[in-house]
């Protein structure tokens, strides 16, 4: 709170308790000094003045000079501020106020009220201060400042489109007011999007200044299409709480930020080896990665590569991995692979990708067993031509036996 | 000389006509051999794919390759003896008579469908050998766990099963003559070990 000095130890008004003679008066000196708060107000916002009146004069209550007795106590009817259409008092009428001794002050605090339409500028409130006895009466000018600027928050940088990844926005939150506003609060919200941390406390903000704030954008496990987005702004001034939002729109392209390539997929009956690369298409690095086989019906991660750890993989980098999974169920059309890293904030992380396995045309040439249709032919055809070989010498056998016991028979 | 293409489609006539000649055990020798051979290259193919893709053993992958292929090769012939030894032994209690020469010969004369399989199990473990190259393990009984389950792989071991009856078809009259055996107590002789072996290879496979 700004502490304005009307006019410093000088501007008084003079209360006459007894004259001393016809030519000398001593009389005790009031100053009066005030504050407004808030420094400057919103239209619509309340605040107080306070007056604070000093008796300058030192030493004893009477004072004794050429024979006469003079009181220093300075006495004070009343005390009223009086406002205008578009900033008006509220009051106290503080009256009655009574006797202010040598080196004593009292406190005068009045509230003020800006109109919503009040225009911006410099409002001048009468504060009329009535003396007792024969005290002069005073009137003073008070200047309150009306600004109808409000903060106000600066969208710099965001992006207006977003893969499913992990990025890192932040924006501007502008003072333009002469005075500082308090417990500055930027809160981000957004449809399908989630930003870390969900409110960031700026605290105090003074004025003509500005406060850059950064959030962690996830759209991971966003869809595609336009989100909403907006920031929205608290702060005090003085004790009025106000409001600022600021909205935009962030387009979502359905597209992973951590990519497989050259993948290749090796199969040993019901398991299959994946491997390839894991490359890092986002804007920010992900730390810790780690690849697993996610295990759902039919599908589940075996030894040796059920996980796979990558570690820190840099924005534009790509690391190579190997996964291995047993896959039993007889539906499956892709892998599914369990992305798990930690963001630049060191905050947890995850999405689920998968690997397409083109299961129409792997259980058309797969058996019940896992073994392909091309094996059980090659078996069948086996079969099929050692049995009839094992067929025609067993039948030339009984013909040549009989043979045989004819000829016996013969001889 | 009888033909030695009707030891295949009509052995009885086949082995009917070799008792009246001597036994001659240079061209069972052969067949035998060549099975060897191209067991001894299996052996050496499979040996070296396996231990290459095991890093700790990748280094005397061509000395442990050798060693496969000497050992496929070596007991190729063990098992000549092995079988002709067991149907000789089981055709004597079943009042069979002959000489032990005899016998090797006619069992020799039943490798040659095992020429066929072998070549088969060559074809398909270069299949196998090329899924290998895509995996890395250095945990040798998860890798011996993939490889028993391709099933390129099972189907070698599947048609190796079926020519074995072939074989055991060749060995039944082979021994009939050779042992002046019934054809029942041929069956016997040359099924009884047969069968066993081929139920201990499928619960091996554990693909039927």
């Amino acid at each position: 709170m700004k502490r304005i000095i009307l006019l410093p130890f000088f501007v008084m008004f003079c209360l006459i308790v007894a004259p001393a003679s016809a030519d000398t008066e001593i009389r005790p000196t009031v100053s009066v000094t005030y504050t407004v708060d808030p420094v400057v107000l919103l239209p619509g916002d309340s605040g107080t003045v306070t007056f604070e009146l000093s008796n300058m004069a030192t030493g004893e209550v009477y004072v004794e000079e050429d024979d006469e007795t003079f009181d220093m106590n300075a006495y004070v009817a009343s005390a009223t501020l009086k406002g205008e259409d578009e900033v008006r008092s509220e009051g106290p009428k503080f009256t009655d106020v009574g006797l202010l001794g040598p080196g004593d002050s009292i406190s005068f605090t009045f509230d003020i009220t800006a109109s919503e339409n009040a225009s911006s500028g410099t409002h001048y409130l009468n504060l009329e201060i009535v003396g007792g006895s024969d005290m002069q009466d005073l009137n003073y000018k008070i200047p309150v400042k009306v600004d109808s600027r409000k903060v106000n928050l600066i969208v710099a940088d965001f992006p207006s489109i977003a893969i499913n990844e992990i990025s890192t926005v932040s924006v501007d939150v502008v003072n333009p007011l002469s005075g500082a506003v308090t417990g500055v609060i930027v809160i981000p919200q957004g449809d399908d999007v989630v930003f870390t941390p969900s409110e960031y406390f700026v605290g105090n903000l003074k004025g003509g200044n500005s406060s850059t704030v950064s959030f962690t954008l996830n759209t991971l496990q966003s869809s595609e299409g336009i989100k909403d987005i907006s920031f929205k702004v608290l702060y005090y001034n003085g004790d009025n709480l106000h409001t600022c939002n600021e909205k935009t729109s962030l387009e979502i392209v359905e597209r992973s930020s951590l990519i497989f390539t050259n993948l290749e997929i090796s199969r040993f009956g019901n398991n299959y080896v994946f491997t390839g690369d894991l490359n890092n298409f986002g804007a920010t690095s992900a730390n810790n990665v780690i690849l697993s086989i996610y295990p759902t019906d039919g599908i589940e991660p075996v030894q040796p590569s059920g996980s796979y750890f990558i570690g820190t993989l840099e924005a534009d980098d790509f690391s190579g991995f190997e996964l291995s999974a047993s896959i039993t169920g007889e539906d499956v059309t892709e892998v599914p692979v369990l992305i798990e890293f930690r963001d630049a904030d060191n905050a947890y992380a995850s999405s689920l990708e998968s690997f397409p396995l083109n299961f129409n045309q792997l259980s058309s040439s797969t058996s019940e067993s896992g073994m392909p249709v091309y094996v059980w032919t090659i078996i069948l055809l086996s079969l099929t031509v050692v049995g009839f070989v094992i067929y025609r010498s067993w039948k030339g056998s009984k013909e040549q036996d009989s043979q045989d016991v004819n000829d016996e028979q013969d001889s | 000389m009888a033909d030695i293409f009707g030891v295949l489609t009509n052995p009885n006539a086949f082995f009917s006509e070799k008792m009246q000649e001597s036994i001659d055990l240079k061209i069972p020798s052969l067949i035998v051999f060549i099975v060897a051979l191209i067991s001894g290259v299996s052996g050496y193919i499979m040996t070296n794919a396996v231990f290459i893709n095991i890093p700790e053993a990748a280094s005397f992958a061509s000395v442990a390759a050798i060693g496969g292929a000497i050992g496929a090769f070596v007991t190729v012939f063990i098992m000549w003896l092995i079988y002709t030894a067991i149907f000789h032994g089981i055709s004597a209690l079943l009042g069979g008579k002959g000489s032990f020469k005899r016998s090797l010969e006619v069992v020799g004369y039943g490798y040659i469908p095992t020429i066929f399989s072998s070549i088969v199990g060559i074809v398909g473990m270069q299949s196998l050998i090329g899924n290998l190259q895509n995996i890395n393990i250095e945990d040798s009984a998860a890798y011996a766990e993939i490889v028993a389950a391709d099933p390129v792989l099972q189907a070698v071991s599947v048609v190796g099963m079926i020519f074995m009856l072939w074989s055991a078809n060749i060995w039944i009259f082979g021994i009939k003559h050779a042992r002046s055996l019934s054809t029942k107590n041929a069956v016997i002789t040359v099924g009884a070990p047969v069968a066993l072996y081929l139920i201990y290879s499928v619960l091996q496979v554990g693909v039927i």
